[in-house]
């Protein structure tokens, strides 16, 4: 039986695909792109939870009964790209907005398609 | 009169569960945890000299992903600057014109509460990113981690004063410069590094005992270097997306 955090990663990653496909509004999407990522680093972190686990930040003496420091590694990569690709996407709606005055994808490619057609 | 779901609605939910329900059902029955895991962490921190062992992964034996991090991290923050950023005199060649959008903004409502707890909070902010950048080898944190938290405070005072006040005290040719000198530095440290011991390495300086600060061989200059790089990119893409705010 998977554990919550398994589960609840799976509803979000659900809700996020769902919300990316169907949306419209680009900023909705990139919301929903967050969800995804997030849902995805709640899905490593929870696959090597244990209750009586401690945090791998001990030394060498105490050390006991640690989780495995290689998932958390991956999610902070994941955190930092994250946070790069959502700023640069962010950066690239402004534009679209700021050119066609809506963040509708569907009017702004019937926009595209007019002003390739002239 | 009830609105039937459309056919792509259906489709894109019943995506999202199929991608959802093969993720679950092709996980992994248990995870490897325990004995290994603490192997793996002795082993870590044996070699490191570091008793945090996430910043041994990754300042040490995925070093050279790291960098790639830092790369793909510096060129988002190079194209937000292209688009949205303005040099010293003016817009740069090739940024977009901003109309409406690129209004000048003043701070929070000019509120005596806001600037006074900004003035309070930002050298508290501050000495936390320090710490967690300097300490991130024996305690939770890192270089990302005190990077983004040092931005943040920045940020606290940015909204708080303006955007416009606080970014004409640093001028943005000089912050350029550094942060692109920084990445070049963890290039170099790292070459170093590679050319000396090899890689994956955290650095050609012997760690000493496991658990203290100077024993973790040139993991603390990495974290350093890497929260500098993050601080300066980080307040880039902050401060840019508050000089932009507005009504569209």
């Amino acid at each position: 039986m998977p554990s919550t955090g398994v589960i609840v990663a799976m509803v979000l990653l659900v809700i996020g695909i769902g919300t990316l496909v169907i949306r419209r509004d680009l900023v909705f999407k990139l919301l929903a792109l967050g969800l995804v990522n997030s849902s995805t680093i709640l899905l490593l972190l929870s696959l090597d939870s244990k209750r009586s686990a401690t945090a791998p930040i001990v030394p060498p003496s105490v050390m006991e009964n640690v989780v495995d420091p290689l998932p958390q590694a991956l999610v902070l990569a994941a955190i930092v790209i994250n946070f790069a690709i959502l700023a640069l996407a962010l950066v690239f709606v402004m534009v679209l907005a700021e050119r066609y005055h809506t963040t509708d994808a569907a009017r702004i490619e019937r926009s595209v398609e007019k002003e390739t057609i002239r | 009169m009830t609105r039937r779901p459309k056919l792509t609605t259906i489709l894109a939910v019943a995506l999202a569960c199929g991608i959802g329900g093969l993720l679950l059902w092709s996980l992994p029955e248990a995870s490897q945890g325990g004995a290994v895991a603490v192997e793996r962490v002795r082993e870590l921190v044996a070699s490191t000299g570091a008793s945090n062992a996430v910043c041994s992964i990754v300042v040490g034996a995925r070093l050279l992903d790291t960098l790639f991090e830092v790369l793909v991290f510096s060129v988002a923050v190079l194209g937000v600057r292209l688009t949205l950023g303005r040099g010293d005199g003016g817009a740069k060649e090739g940024a977009i014109a901003w109309s409406s959008a690129s209004i000048a903004v003043s701070g929070i409502a000019e509120s005596d509460v806001v600037r006074r707890s900004a003035y309070l909070l930002f050298p508290l902010v501050s000495i936390l990113g320090i710490y967690l950048a300097v300490f991130g080898h024996v305690s939770p944190g890192g270089g990302f981690g005190g990077g983004v938290v040092l931005a943040s405070g920045f940020l606290l005072v940015a909204v708080s004063l303006g955007a416009e006040r606080v970014s004409r005290r640093f001028r943005e040719s000089v912050l350029e410069r550094i942060e692109w000198s920084t990445v070049a530095a963890i290039l170099v440290f790292a070459g170093v590094s590679w050319a000396v011991q090899g890689l994956p390495r955290s650095g050609w300086i012997s760690p000493g005992e496991p658990g203290t600060l100077a024993g973790s061989g040139t993991l603390m200059t990495y974290n350093l270097l890497i929260a500098v790089k993050v601080f300066l990119g980080s307040w880039v893409i902050v401060h840019l997306f508050v000089e932009h705010r507005g009504e569209i």
